[in-house]
């Protein structure tokens, strides 16, 4: 359908709408008119992304400045489906003759997702992929290749890629990721690259939200997008996760041997290259003395070797003298690394600040701040002089010397922490130096600068308010849309305690009770008896799953299950899950009915959808929480406490709840699915818990529900899946399905509503406003105040108490 | 035939207490004296085995007795196995090789027996007993085999004696199994069975011309019987027992038992060709192994060697003890060579296959986003709990057997890897369906053109109202007038009823006719005509309208049978003409069109002949002493079928 907001003609791809699916397209127009940041909560389920990206794609089409946008997601099953989304959106425009012209998006993903190549294509390791394309793509090897046929193996893919001008290495259109290798297959042309170089002649980028926050890739990557583009963070609930996580850094006992070990490695192809081609090291030096930044060009294959900060944060400066020379900057190297070693041999915990680290690194090995700070790029440097190949065997080594770097560079919101053991009860040492990040505005902050729109949307970010303080940015807008239903379609209930009326809960002192477990699994027993098709299961950690379902197995819980429906769990092997997924969509498919034991926070909670027949009902088995004996999630909590006055039990509450609405959410796709919610554990029924979930859930949650037991519960369960498999008229159009007239009376109405409102405003004003301007339509509020003389006692203003963001 | 001397198989065998050779071809048994002379060849064709004897294990002499068809030769053959070392092994050779000649031929003899008694089952005997129906069927359905082979030009001329020798043992099965499927669709539904009787015993059409048509019911009996109940999905597991849930009995659980354990008391073992049948299947080791070594040791010291080893503490991958106490676990070497690393590291021992839907892949994602540099608290990292790892596997493996079980019978292709097909079910994937308006209607809209003027015709017709063309006041007094006849009506039956004035003799000369010319007894006479006008009128109304409600009286027995095995022939011709003629529906196998053409002209032969038979009919019907007209329009619809059929079929000559 089409339809106009404003003076922008949409084109929706259905014919019909819901409602809040307007209201969405209507705030993401407005932000995008005032230019801005904007926070947008929508239901699950709801056709978010098709709304997202209909309204954009008509902004870009419709306006004369040329706006590019990119849409961030999490994983790549949601990458794959935004860019479906796209195609199918496109075809439908396509159809109904809007002209589009040369329309292109694709989505980029790491090379092990795309990579055709017969022999490197079989790794399974991403940085192994990585490393071997380098070594058949980089620079010095295409040139001797080129120079000399034969001598070096390059990649034919990468090689064909070269017949094609620059601009047009794909015909335009949409391209999914499985679209685009078909036609590297049939073109013979590297799909990886192919994205890449047309990176800069795309209208839609989608990829993942590390290539826009991390800096390791962000540079390489997107660094050439304009500032006009507009940036939409999908599934964003995690995304201060991603920020902290992508300035952080861990090195562990064996990377630091590994790393000693290529630093032996690289010294002796030093000293080997010394005696063959010295020119090469001369060279080098005479180009650090002058200070050419090598970072800062754009080398393909030099991803795998990025400075690991920000470029903001990159130093202009020459290279340090003492680490000019290759034999100079590896000795430096060694000290370092030996230093890190003796660190790691204390069996205490260590907390300290990258300052008081870089005093007590000078003050043992004298190596000074300013040098550490170009760690990274020397290496980047000295590695593509050596020609060095197969640098996965370095990986340590790059890892090191970004975290020497790292420490270097920054100071504020950052800390170091030496655990040697890896739980409190562990009797063999285990150290890893945790350099983590605490403030999750650093990796985005350059985002909000360089780029003048961006959204952040989410089904579950509530409280909306709690992003733009972590972030540190101020929104235009902050919207939190209720899901319109004409019938209940989801039953949230949660269960308190069990038939015995022992209550549940994961808390840790009483999660391995058998009372407690053996009221989780009579919980799974009953639903799974009672609900059809697929059941999904979720748990706080992998821990906690792992031990219950043995458990559950001893008690015979297990057996009882299978009885009734199949078992499938999730396994630390991420393709075995996908194939455990795969049956488990097939035995819903066949009547059979499954259960997926699965974690929140975990592979499969995020970005699998379980709608429809795959999953009729969500169990969240306890709450959510983070390992809060952790020292890390210990130093972020008291960093937001002190910087941002936000309480510890509040953040990990909302922590928690975000994860356990995340995973409830993917029950429902669309209005027509149903599906039951299930939060056992107790302390959902406390109104702090509640209160964090997101409104769209929380308006169905009746008291009535909140406190269950068992036994309750399955009879409120057969009552609802009784009652929804009724036959029921969706084509009820007006409440939840809206069609072109429901649009165009509501806007008429919202003009209605607002010719009353300036109507009002000017009535009330006007009586006090001397230079009554009748014509101006947009009465500034701010100058009719300026006029209040007399009319407004200052005293008593000075008295009323009015909130500082009015 | 060349290559049959390498199929030979030879063993020493005796006959008749006389030393000699045994060979056994593809197709011939045969024994020779080793000197020569001694004793008389022996060879037989194997086709003509229909049944082995064995002698008891553990007798002293190992022998194999056959008997053969029409007990030729007399008492069958006992071959007594004389190769010390190999004796045994060599009767189970000769046994398995005999096993499906003698099995295909068990059954098809016992009916032919039966098959000579006669059968003249004749249509016209309506109450012959279930039993004799069904026996005599299937002597005739067995008949009928051989009547197959022949070209069924002329219906049911039986061919004597015809063994079905040419037939392999896999046809065989088939066409037993088919006609057990026509037996019980045939019991299962009395109108056929009649109409089977009459048609196929009546020689009027063959079994497979019946049948032909009717494959529906024969395939729905089919899948009647064909559903059998699947696997049951429980687990193996040692610890409850096995009938808890059946004898009532609850133990606490319900898992699926092995063993059960008293506190101290021996270990009771509860085994069952279910249980085994599981083991095997969940652990095709195990089965390796029995195959190896169960002949050596017996079937009890096996499974208890098994369940008190460390191989069955692996295998059930439960990270409680078990009842066996861990020091009674014994190194086993039988069991011991099958042990393996338990399957708890990260990346899992069996290889995967390599893609999964795009939509579901979540190893793309972890290597989207490069190594992960950050490691994960003690709680999140996956796998940390090793031992319960194998557990896992073992729920995942478990389920995705039971899940292939089911679709044992369809082939793999159910997983599309086509990009075409993943890009299909990712639209799938993200449509949402309440989006999309309604369907258009699928209606036709007929496009009557006269139809509106019709309509609005109707209404116009003439002047409406009461009388038209009288004014009002016209109106009112025909109405006052007909009330007031109608209030003032006085019954005056002497006007209407006149009496007969009396009746005068005609003159002899018959000049005059004094009662034509009174004028009383003209009007007398008119009434009196009237009167027997109406009155007759009346009857014949009366009569007619009872004659409709009358009940007819029945046909006779013989004349209705005949009509009915007319009409059941009848029938059963245009049945078969019409399927030969018209296009064959989709999806039924494409017989070709010279067969179809065939049969038509056939059936339009029979259909011919329906007419005769009807007149036939009508004549019994007059001797008899039957309404004939009652006959006639009784068959009339059978014939006025017929008669379409016949002009279709000229028709159709005609075009051809």
């Amino acid at each position: 359908m089409k339809f106009m907001l404003g003076d922008l003609p949409v084109l929706f791809p259905y014919d019909r709408l819901y409602p809040e699916q307007y209201s969405y397209m209507a705030d993401l127009k407005t932000t995008l008119d005032a230019g801005g940041h904007c926070v947008l909560e929508m239901p699950s389920g709801t056709g978010k992304t098709v709304s997202l990206l209909s309204l954009i794609v008509s902004y870009m089409q419709f306006y004369p400045t040329k706006r590019k946008l990119i849409y961030c997601s999490r994983t790549v099953p949601e990458i794959e489906k935004a860019l479906a989304e796209l195609k199918r959106l496109m075809e439908y425009r396509a159809e109904m003759g809007a002209n589009d012209g040369e329309f292109r998006g694709l989505g980029l993903t790491s090379r092990r997702n795309l990579c055709l190549h017969p022999e490197v294509s079989k790794e399974k390791k991403g940085k192994i992929v990585d490393s071997r394309c380098r070594d058949l793509t980089s620079a010095f090897a295409c040139e001797k290749g080129r120079a000399n046929p034969g001598s070096v193996p390059l990649c034919s893919y990468h090689e064909e890629l070269n017949n094609y001008e620059t601009g047009n290495l794909i015909p335009p259109g949409i391209y999914t990721i499985d679209d685009v290798k078909k036609y590297g297959k049939e073109k013979g042309v590297c799909p990886y690259f192919t994205i890449r170089r047309m990176l800069p002649f795309l209208d839609v980028v989608i990829y993942s939200f590390h290539y826009l926050l991390d800096p390791k890739v962000a540079e390489q990557v997107s660094a050439e997008m304009s500032k006009e583009s507009i940036v939409v963070f999908d599934e964003a609930h995690n995304i201060d996760n991603v920020c902290i996580e992508s300035l952080s850094i861990d090195l562990t006992r064996p990377m630091l041997d590994s790393a000693a070990r290529s630093v032996n490695k690289i010294s002796d192809k030093i000293a080997e290259i010394k005696e063959t081609d010295s020119q090469k090291l001369e060279d080098e030096y005479k180009k650090l003395v002058e200070g050419l930044q090598e970072a800062n060009e754009q080398r393909e294959d030099e991803d795998m070797l990025v400075s690991p900060v920000l470029s903001k944060d990159m130093l202009d400066e020459a290279v340090p003298g003492n680490i000019r020379k290759a034999e100079h900057f590896i000795a430096f190297l060694k000290r370092f690394i030996e230093y890190l070693k003796t660190r790691m041999r204390v069996l205490h915990v260590v907390a300290e600040t990258p300052q008081s680290f870089l005093a007590h690194l000078k003050e043992i090995t004298y190596i000074e701040k300013r040098p550490l700070k170009f760690a990274a790029e020397r290496l980047t440097s000295l590695v593509r002089t050596l020609e060095l190949t197969n640098i996965d065997e370095h990986y340590s080594l790059q890892k090191v010397a970004s975290f020497g770097t790292l420490v270097a560079t920054y100071e504020k919101g950052f800390l170091l922490i030496l655990e040697p053991y890896e739980t409190e009860h562990a009797t063999v040492p285990n150290p890893i130096f945790h350099f983590t990040c605490l403030d999750p505005s650093l990796a985005i902050a350059p985002v909000f600068e360089r780029f003048s729109s961006v959204v952040i949307t989410s089904g579950t970010i509530s409280p909306l308010d709690m992003y733009p303080k972590i972030l540190q940015f101020r929104p235009v807008t902050e919207q939190s849309y209720p899901m319109t239903l004409t019938r209940n379609a989801f039953l949230p209930m949660v269960i308190t305690r069990g038939s015995d009326q022992v209550p549940i809960s994961s808390r840790f002192e009483v999660r391995n009770d058998p009372a407690v477990v053996r009221n989780f699994g009579s919980i799974l027993i009953d639903m799974a008896k009672t609900v059809p098709d697929g059941v999904v299961a979720f748990f706080p950690s992998y821990l906690y799953m792992e031990s219950i379902v043995s458990a559950w197995y001893d008690m015979g819980i297990l057996s009882e299950v299978w009885k009734h429906k199949l078992l499938f769990v999730e396994t630390p092997d991420a393709m075995e899950t996908s194939i455990a997924l795969r049956n488990y969509r097939e035995a819903c498919n066949n009547g059979r009915g499954a259960v997926m034991l699965s974690v929140a926070r975990g592979k499969v909670s995020e970005g699998i959808d379980f709608d429809h027949n795959y999953g009729r009902a969500v169990i969240m088995f306890g709450i959510p929480y983070q390992y809060t004996e952790s020292r890390i999630l210990k130093a972020r909590l008291e960093f937001l406490r002190d910087n941002h006055r936000i309480r510890e039990n509040d953040y990990l509450t909302f922590d928690a709840m975000r994860h356990a609405a995340q995973c409830v959410g993917r029950v429902l796709r669309g209005k027509t699915d149903w599906g039951l919610m299930v939060f056992a554990d107790k302390r959902f029924a406390r109104q702090d818990k509640r209160a964090k979930l997101p409104k769209w859930i929380n308006a169905y949650i009746t008291e009535a529900h909140s406190n269950l037991s068992t036994d309750v519960a399955i009879s409120l369960a057969k009552k609802f899946i009784r009652q929804i498999s009724q036959p029921f008229d969706h084509t009820q159009t007006g409440i939840s399905l809206w069609t072109l007239e429901d649009i165009e009376r509501r806007q008429l109405q919202d003009r209605e509503d607002a010719e009353k409102a300036d109507l009002e405003l000017k009535q009330s004003l006007g009586k006090n406003h001397r230079n009554a301007v009748e014509d101006d339509v947009d009465v500034d509020v701010d100058f009719v105040m300026d006029d209040y003389d007399g009319v407004v006692d200052d005293e008593e203003l000075a008295r009323l108490d009015i909130p500082d963001d009015m | 035939m060349a290559g049959e001397s390498s199929q030979v198989r030879r063993y020493d065998v005796d006959f008749k207490k006389v030393p000699g050779t045994l060979s056994v071809t593809a197709t011939h048994i045969a024994w020779v004296p080793k000197t020569q002379g001694a004793m008389d060849r022996q060879n037989q064709s194997m086709d003509r085995a229909i049944n082995m004897l064995a002698s008891k294990a553990g007798s002293k002499s190992i022998s194999l007795k056959i008997l053969f068809k029409d007990d030729i030769p007399l008492g069958g053959l006992t071959f007594v196995f004389s190769n010390i070392t190999t004796r045994e092994n060599d009767r189970k050779e000769v046994q398995d090789i005999l096993i499906p000649f003698v099995a295909a031929n068990k059954n098809p003899q016992a009916p032919m027996a039966a098959s000579t008694s006669a059968v003249t089952a004749s249509a016209g005997v309506p109450s012959t007993s279930t039993a004799q129906t069904v026996s005599s069927l299937s002597a005739s359905t067995k008949r009928k085999l051989d009547d197959i082979s022949s070209p069924a030009g002329t219906p049911g001329t039986p061919t004597t004696g015809g063994s079905p020798a040419t037939f392999s043992p896999a046809v065989r099965a088939q066409r037993k199994k088919e006609y057990k499927l026509r037996q019980k669709v045939l019991e299962k539904n009395p109108t056929l069975r009649m109409l089977h009787r009459e048609l196929v015993i009546g020689k009027q059409i063959t079994e497979e011309e019946f049948w032909d048509g009717r494959e529906a019911l024969i395939q729905a009996e089919e899948m009647l019987y064909s559903q059998k109940p699947g696997r049951a999905s429980r687990l193996l597991d040692d610890r409850f027992d096995l009938d808890a849930g059946r004898k009532g009995k609850s133990t606490g659980g319900t898992g699926v038992g092995i063993k059960q354990a008293d506190q101290n008391g021996p270990i009771v073992l509860k085994l069952s060709k279910e249980l085994t049948r599981e083991i095997f299947e969940e652990f095709p080791v195990v089965q390796d192994a029995y195959a190896k070594y169960v002949p050596g040791i017996s079937e009890t010291e096996f499974w208890s060697r098994y369940f008190t080893s460390q191989l069955w503490e692996r295998h059930r991958a439960s990270v409680r003890k078990s009842a066996v106490d861990e020091s009674a676990r014994k190194k086993d070497d039988i069991f011991d060579q099958y042990l393996e690393e338990p399957d708890w590291n990260i990346q899992p021992r069996q290889t995967l296959p390599d893609d999964v839907e795009r939509f579901l892949d979540l190893a793309a994602t972890e290597e989207d986003h490069g190594e992960a540099i950050t490691v994960r608290d003690v709680t999140m990292q996956a796998g940390r709990e090793r031992s319960a790892l194998p557990l896992i596997r073992r729920f995942n493996d478990h389920s995705k057997k039971l899940l292939r079980a089911a679709e044992a019978n369809r082939d793999e292709s159910a997983l599309t890897d086509s990009l075409y097909g993943s890009g299909m079910d990712l639209y799938n994937e993200i449509d949402l369906e309440d989006l999309h308006g309604p369907a258009q209607e699928n209606t036709i809209a007929l496009d009557v053109q006269e139809a509106a003027g019709e309509a609005d015709k109707q209404g116009q017709e003439g002047d409406v109202g009461v009388l038209p063309g009288k004014s009002d006041e016209e109106l009112l007094s025909i109405a006052t007038r007909s009330t007031t006849n109608l209030t003032d009506f006085k019954p005056d039956f002497a006007s209407i009823c006149l009496p007969n004035p009396g009746f005068h003799p005609v003159d002899p000369d018959g000049t005059t006719n004094m009662n034509e010319t009174n004028p009383a007894y003209q009007a007398f006479a008119e009434q009196r005509n009237a009167q027997a006008a109406a009155h007759q009128v009346v009857k014949d109304l009366h009569v007619r309208s009872n004659a409709e409600s009358a009940v007819n009286s029945p046909f006779p027995d013989q004349l209705y049978e005949q009509m009915k095995s007319c009409h059941n022939a009848a029938t059963e011709f245009l049945r078969q003409y019409w399927s030969a003629i018209l296009p064959s529906q989709a999806g039924t196998l494409n017989t070709n069109v010279k067969a179809k053409e065939a049969k038509a002209i056939k059936m339009a032969n029979y259909l011919r002949s329906t007419e005769n038979k009807v007149k036939a009919i009508i004549e019994t019907g007059v001797i008899l002493g039957f309404d004939p007209e009652r006959v006639k329009k009784a068959m009339a619809p059978t014939v006025g079928a017929v008669r379409v059929a016949l002009e279709r079929e000229a028709k159709r000559i005609k075009k051809a």
